[in-house]
């Protein structure tokens, strides 16, 4: 075999002279060795509560300028490394969406600063820096000015496969002074499907590419081999190794200001800044937590069903499933919060399985964006806050023979119920407009990839091959929940990246040259309803052509039910559903100016601009890889924000805006709103009969009071259900699972529902 | 404030800064002496201002704008009307869109970027805040009409041009002042576009109406559908409006003797005259003025790199010079939206010497801005009510600034009161002394100045050492020394006249027209084909059996795009001997690398290398009537190439149908995974991928299986499904 046909290899990277001298172990400070340095980091944090058993900070106290220029210099450092190294990638997803991020560590792995960008790796390179040194690479592989380390195992610390991050250890004369750490978001990594997020993968086998804390270049090149393995092992070689270049050129730059700091204050003032500006992290923390937070104990959860019976391939996953994400979060006066997963589904045959790094790095993103948003974002937080994602459950597997492939979809619904309980703590102190019910969950990811007809494939000039990845980030763009005050923000919102964007049809068509969109309409009754109502998501179309051997897959959520709720009696967000048509008349519809469908508005519609030999409509919006003729079409949806307060409450102005602005639809307001009137679409004038509608917010009070038991009656009604497991089997997955794996909840289940001992689901 | 005591003075250059507040007029006589006038901005008519300012600045000459207008070679506007008229939303209205159909909600999704496109890095994180700006058009005046062009330029879907009659005929009745057009890849193939005004004209014509039809490929043909829609929607709403003002301007001029060219400054770095085609380019060129003026400055000096830095009242703005050349940017917002309209690169960030000082209670540190007290400077200002300290406090209490002779003493400082606000607020919260927190505050300020400068000269992969500096602005000259210290520059320049440095600027531009076209090509990892964006400037015409929909449209041998291509034209470039300099530059501006598809933005424009427009006739543009309907000036060479205009022939259905997507391609299966015998049903991880897992009933290509992805007609589960033709039955192998 030959290597891929390309340039881009450079056989000279080996062979120079080195640039970089050798250093001998111990490479800690001090004369310690790292692993005695992380073990003495540990040993105080625990003794004495404080980062590195700082109780003062003597740097910040005795010239706070200096310190804050330091910190200033750092930001700025992380920041012009980040708008640098992303023109030297190609993926849109990186250059355009700007997924990546950059971070510094001190030499025991504790994160100091980050980027702007995909926030949530602030932790997850931390521990997979702990790793190297846990397993001694000081001695063993060895740790050298110049080396060059990668890792994307989510098992040592990552957040998904794709994720991949570049390690550079940074050397001031004969120490380890810091790690610079960039990471970016791959487009494909050879996994067993096309996708950045893949479907499905059950195991670690079908993931794709692995590096485990791997060394991969020193003295500052790459080794031939891992070059050579990482294009040969990926789809899109071209985008692969310019990522690469561009996590090292970002690291490379950090390295040379961080030398440049270390000349100009001397390197025991840089390590005590380094030191400082975590236990600092940690302090302001507290002091948010205990400024912003009512203190008590919140109790939410996430849900997130997965009904694959009929639809999954391998047969372990043919199964209808649903992860318990249950959490417990515990705000004291002091400015402690504790988060507790007791209670968490098993690990599973599916690529959701989430790593306690991806699981901490989330709780990061989104703290970030709800609490910590003006304060500094590093590992001193992390350690404010005392986290139990319990060991051997799809938050914490333990277990690297699984897939990982796709935890965001344990995340998303996590977090969702992370931010009603923060919601809480907000309301209880009164900030009402910090109050986020929660969030359109970033899907439907549309991916996969197909290879362009030789025609089409001519008429590229100077493309490099004909195969064509598929992974619009338009996904990034949801509805945002609401507050206790005003309504959720419309198609703007990625949980994963505050900075969302859409991007342009005539940017993703760039790189998806076989994949043709058709539409992005926002989409009426997506937006969970209430007094305040969650932002809209948005349906979009694509159909394929040009192409031959394409393959599309949704990776969607919510799924077939919500993953979370709504506030105070607000709902919470559609639920999503696919169309999908094969064999369609699309050409012959275009040639004679007959309509093609534009989006499923009203729900339903979309057959009547089309004939097909086959349209398959799906209630769960998640399809596996399906194989996409010529002219097929696949329709899909963003997800909208949950609620706040009685929609009953809601303005009768608020309610004409939206459906003159196409958030809903009539029907669906005089149901759930009770206002009723004459809707002109032309104009998009909606009037109100105001006589009606008195009359039927009424008749809608009587329907619930009419509905209404106590609740003595509905919990004997629950627990008859309960004791006879009468529900659906992905719910008896759930509790199985939870009852096998935690004794501490199944015993407060039991307790509640005043079960037996022996009660078992 | 003007130069030397000279007696006699002819005025040659008249430049105009109008801000928010005051009109600012920067005049040049003849020696190149110079003189400032200020005067209060006047919203409602302009004009009367701006002959206040032009009167103000040559009353230190002895003379008025009346007296002088004859022998002036020109005057340049630069100013923030429009872009105000934009923040405070009170633009007009009536506008409608034409636009590829499911794409009519591009506009107000503003690519979800608009939502927090202008907030801080703070507020950028802090989710909830961000907002979506109220749409510049109301969704009803937005009409789709299905056509899709793909990103080779070849129409994949022909317009459906009933949708065009019926879009056309609904905006007209809705009475819109404008019909603005703007399809998806129309940078790279305006056919479509340009069909739709076709038919809108036959329809005016049927109606006896005169809206004007606007094409987004005709005013920037520039890749993004949603910034080019944007940028087409502002012409209307802000600009145009707009030009009634600068005309306005220019007649009251005229009235006073002005017979030399009144030009409006361009974000990118031009003077064009108030009647040209576009304006949208003049939305934001006050603050980019200085630019122009370092440009000029290197150019005199000798100097190859230089950075422009403003340190104004509200921001700290930097611009690099390189070679000569400053680079320019498409990705710009205005008041949160996108747009693409190509605007000299300049970063900014929220330190300014106004900026608001503060103490954050939870980490004990000293917060610099992003707000700021602007014009009102500070807690010393006597004459204004601000409670909270700012930077210019902190140089006042440090001694590094006159009291008495603050802005020629117009505004009075008392440092006292600064002293206080800085003790209070500041240096009591953090234990320090105030004279050693104001210096702390200093550097600060400085330091983050510092890391946007090296943020700018690194992040374009240059080094400070091979740069010059130039500091300008109200507060330039005295943190210079600041921001420079940390950085290795070769050389620290500071005018003399800084504080007006921005009008000088616009003083300086050059009378240039500007035309851009976005070429996409992939770049060869050799750079062989690195060139070639010449060759490919207006792609016009796609290639030949690239297998989308009707190809008969475009005939075989139809390329006829080359480097010269007609649509490259510029048509204003007069020098004041009245000679013509033909085309003085060509650019080229072709961003990418090694093997990514790229787009390379041909611009081409006509330079003038001194102090920038300059009398001679009027040029030949297109000009915009009153009414805003554009008028043939003078001869006009045609904007594009060939093949694609309304004589191209258009296919009938017969003749496209036969041209569809190449038929049906060999079925290849590349799903890449095997389905497994159904085992274990709970919680395994899955079967392994061996070879034995295979079956009869999927189709294999190259050793790799997959199973059909759908499912049985009869098969349980959440489908429905309509189905004539089953592709395949899983069942045959999930239970084998």
């Amino acid at each position: 075999m030959s290597k891929p046909d390309s340039d881009l290899h450079d056989p000279g990277t080996t062979t120079r002279e080195r640039e970089h001298e050798i250093v001998d172990p111990p490479l800690g400070w001090e004369g310690k060795t790292l692993k005695e340095q992380f073990d003495e980091s540990q040993q105080l944090l625990e003794e004495t509560g404080h980062y590195r058993g700082l109780d003062e900070l003597e740097l910040k106290d005795s010239d706070p300028f200096k310190y804050e220029q330091m910190y200033s210099r750092l930001r700025g450092a992380l920041v012009s490394a980040r708008e640098t190294a992303l023109h030297v990638s190609a993926s849109p997803i990186v250059r355009e969406i700007g997924e990546l991020c950059f971070q510094i560590y001190t030499p025991e792995g504790d994160s100091v600063a980050v980027s702007t960008g995909i926030i949530v790796h602030v932790h997850t390179g931390s521990l997979a820096i702990k790793y190297m040194i846990e397993e001694d690479y000081e001695h063993d592989r060895g740790i050298q000015p110049g080396d060059v380390f990668c890792n994307n195992d989510n098992d040592l610390g990552n957040v998904h496969t794709t994720d991949v991050h570049t390690f550079v250890p940074i050397f001031y004369e004969d120490e380890l002074v810091a790690w610079a750490d960039g990471v970016t978001h791959e487009i494909d990594i050879g996994g067993m499907t096309r996708g950045h997020d893949q479907v499905a993968s059950t195991n670690r086998h079908e993931d794709g590419l692995y590096a485990t804390c791997e060394k991969i270049g020193e003295d500052d090149k790459l080794y031939q081999d891992w070059r050579d393995r990482g294009q040969r092992g990926v789809r899109t070689p071209m985008y692969w190794d310019l990522d690469e270049k561009c996590r090292l050129a970002g690291c490379h730059m950090i390295r040379e200001a961080i030398h440049e700091m270390i000349d100009e204050v001397g390197a025991e003032t840089f390590k005590q800044f380094l030191y400082e500006a975590v236990e600092e992290g940690r302090e302001i923390m507290e002091s948010r937590v205990k400024e912003r937070l009512f203190p008590g104990t919140y109790r939410e959860t996430g849900f997130h069903p997965i009904q694959w019976e009929d639809k999954a391939w391998q047969p372990g996953s043919q199964q209808n499933m649903m992860n318990h994400l249950p959490i417990e979060m515990t705000i004291d006066g002091d400015g402690g919060m504790q988060l507790d997963m007791e209670g968490a589904t098993p690990p599973g045959p599916h690529p959701f399985n989430c790593a306690k790094g991806s699981m901490e790095g989330a709780l990061w993103v989104y703290l970030t964006q709800s609490i910590l948003h003006d304060g500094k974002v590093n590992d001193g937080a992390h350690m404010a806050v005392d986290t139990n994602y319990p060991e051997g459950t799809v938050v914490n597997p333990q277990d690297p023979e699984l897939s990982y492939h796709t935890p965001w979809l344990t995340i998303f619904p996590t977090y969702l119920a992370v931010s009603r309980a923060l919601s809480g703590g907000f309301f209880a102190r009164g900030f009402r407009e910090e109050v986020v019910t929660g969030y359109g969950e970033p899907s439907d990811a549309i991916q996969g990839g197909g290879k362009l007809m030789d025609s089409v494939a001519e008429a590229i000039p100077d493309a490099l091959g004909d195969y064509f990845p598929v992974g619009p980030f338009d996904f990034s763009c949801q509805g945002l929940g609401a507050s206790a005050c005003r309504d959720g923000l419309n198609y703007g919102y990625a949980m994963f990246n505050p900075e969302a964007d859409l991007g342009d049809v005539e940017e993703w068509e760039q790189t998806q040259w076989g994949l043709l969109q058709l539409s992005r309409r926002v989409k009426p009754n997506t937006a969970g309803h209430g007094k305040y109502r969650g932002g809209a998501g948005w349906e979009g179309l694509h159909t394929i052509m040009g192409s031959e051997d394409a393959s599309l897959y949704a990776l969607s959520i919510p799924t077939v039910t919500w993953s979370g709720a709504g506030m105070s009696g607000g709902y919470p967000g559609g639920t999503s559903y696919s169309v999908r048509a094969h064999g369609t008349d699309l050409a012959e519809r275009s040639v004679a100016d007959e309509p093609y469908p534009l989006d499923d508005q009203p729900v339903g519609s979309f057959e009547e601009n089309i004939e097909a030999d086959e349209v398959i409509r799906d209630h769960d919006g998640m399809f596996f890889p399906e194989e996409f003729e010529n002219h097929d079409l696949l329709r899909y949806q963003t997800s909208g924000g949950p609620g706040w307060g009685d929609p009953l409450e809601r303005s009768r102005d608020l309610v004409v805006e939206d459906i003159e602005n196409g958030i809903f639809t009539p029907d669906i307001v005089a149901e759930v709103y009770g206002v009723v009137g004459e809707y002109d679409t032309e104009n998009r004038e909606f009037t109100i009969d105001a006589e009606a509608t008195t009359e039927r917010r009424a008749e809608i009070r009587e329907e619930r009071a009419e509905r209404t038991q106590s609740f003595d009656e509905f919990f004997e009604e629950e627990r008859a259900r309960v004791e006879e497991s009468e529900w659906d089997d992905g719910v008896q997955y759930m509790y199985e699972g939870v009852f096998e794996t935690s004794d501490e909840w199944a015993e407060g289940f039991r307790e509640f529902w005043n079960l037996d001992a022996e009660y078992t689901p | 404030m003007s130069t030397e005591n000279q007696t006699e003075h002819d005025p040659r250059l008249l430049a105009l800064d109008t801000g928010g507040t005051m009109t600012d007029s920067f005049i040049v006589d003849e020696e190149a002496n110079y003189t400032v006038g200020k005067a209060q901005t006047t919203p409602e008519d302009e004009s009367v201002g701006v002959k206040q300012s032009f009167d103000n600045g040559l009353g230190y000459w002895d003379t008025s704008f009346a007296e002088s207008a004859a022998s002036l070679d020109g005057v340049v506007y630069a100013g923030t009307a429009m872009l105000n008229r934009l923040l405070e939303r009170e633009g007009t209205g009536d506008i409608g869109v034409i636009t590829t159909a499911g794409f009519e909600d591009h506009h107000r999704m503003g690519r979800g970027i608009a939502s927090w496109a202008d907030l801080s890095y703070a507020g950028r994180l802090h989710a909830r805040e961000h907002e979506h700006p109220e749409p510049l058009v109301p969704r009803e005046n937005i009409n789709g009409v299905r056509e899709r062009v793909n990103m080779l330029g070849a129409p994949a879907i022909s317009v459906y041009e009933d949708e065009i009659r019926e879009a056309v005929h609904d905006l007209l009745d809705r009475d819109v002042r404008v019909i603005c057009v703007c399809m998806i890849f129309s940078y790279a193939n305006q056919a479509h576009e340009k069909r739709v005004q076709e038919i809108a004209e036959e329809i005016k014509d049927e109606r006896d109406d005169d809206t004007p039809v606007w094409l987004s490929s005709e005013q920037n043909p520039v890749r993004g559908e949603t910034p080019r829609l944007n940028t087409l929607i502002l012409e209307a709403y802000a600009v145009e409006p707009s030009r009634e003002q600068l005309f306005g301007i220019e007649d009251t001029l005229r009235d006073q003797g002005l017979n030399s060219p009144f030009r409006v400054l361009t974000s990118s770095g031009g003077t064009i005259a108030p009647d040209h085609d576009w304006l949208a380019e003049t939305m934001l060129s006050g603050p980019i003025g200085g630019v122009f003026g370092g440009e000029f400055l290197a150019d005199k000096l000798g100097i190859d790199n230089m950075v422009c830095s403003d340190v104004g009242g509200t921001s700290f703005d930097v611009a690099l010079i390189t070679e000569g050349h400053y680079p320019t940017r498409w990705d710009q917002t205005l008041a949160q939206i996108p747009t693409n309209i190509p605007m000299t690169a300049l970063d900014s960030i929220g330190s300014g010497t106004g900026s608001y000082l503060r103490v954050d209670r939870a980490s004990d540190r000293i917060e610099v801005g992003p707000d700021s007290a602007g014009y009102l400077v500070g807690v010393a200002n006597e004459n204004a009510d601000v409670t909270t300290p700012t930077v210019t406090d902190c140089t006042a209490l440090l001694g590094y600034i006159n009291p008495d002779f603050f802005l020629g003493g117009d505004i009075p400082i008392d440092v006292e009161a600064a002293r206080e606000a800085i003790d209070d607020q500041l240096a009591s919260n953090l234990g320090e002394d105030p004279v050693e927190t104001a210096r702390g505050v200093l550097d600060i300020v400085e330091r983050d100045m510092a890391n946007e400068l090296r943020s700018m000269v690194h992040g374009l992969g240059y080094a400070p050492e091979n740069y010059n500096l130039i500091s300008y602005g109200g507060g330039g000259p005295l943190h210079a020394a600041g921001y420079t210290k940390p950085l290795e520059f070769k050389d620290i320049l500071v005018p003399d006249w800084a504080a007006a440095f921005s009008a000088f600027g616009t003083a300086c531009a050059d009378s240039a027209y500007r035309y851009d076209q976005s070429v996409d090509i992939i770049l060869q990892p050799d750079f062989s084909n690195a060139g070639r964006g010449d060759d490919r400037c207006l792609p016009q015409t796609p290639r030949e059996g690239c297998g989308c929909l009707p190809t008969r449209r475009y005939r075989p041998g139809g390329d006829g795009v080359s480097a010269g291509d007609s649509r490259t034209v510029h048509r204003d470039a007069r020098r004041p001997g009245g000679a013509s300099r033909g085309v003085l530059g060509r650019r080229t501006h072709c961003h990418g690398h090694r093997g990514s598809r790229r787009e390379v933005r041909g611009g081409v424009w006509p330079r003038l290398p001194a102090c920038g427009p300059l009398a001679g006739e009027r040029l030949p543009v297109h000009r915009r009537n009153r009414r805003g309907c554009r008028a043939l000036a003078e001869a006009d060479t045609p904007r594009r190439g060939p093949g694609v205009d309304g004589d191209t022939a258009r296919a009938g259905p017969q003749e496209r149908a036969t041209d569809l997507l190449g038929g049906r391609v060999a079925r290849r299966r590349h799903l890449g995974y095997g389905p497994h015998r159904r085992g274990e049903r709970r919680r395994g991880t899955g079967g392994d991928r061996g070879p034995g897992d295979d079956d009869a009933g999927s189709a294999r290509v190259g050793g790799v299986t997959g199973p059909q992805p759908h499912l049985p007609p009869d098969a349980p589960g959440p489908m429905s499904r309509q189905t004539t033709e089953p592709r395949d039955d899983r069942s045959d192998h999930t239970h084998q």
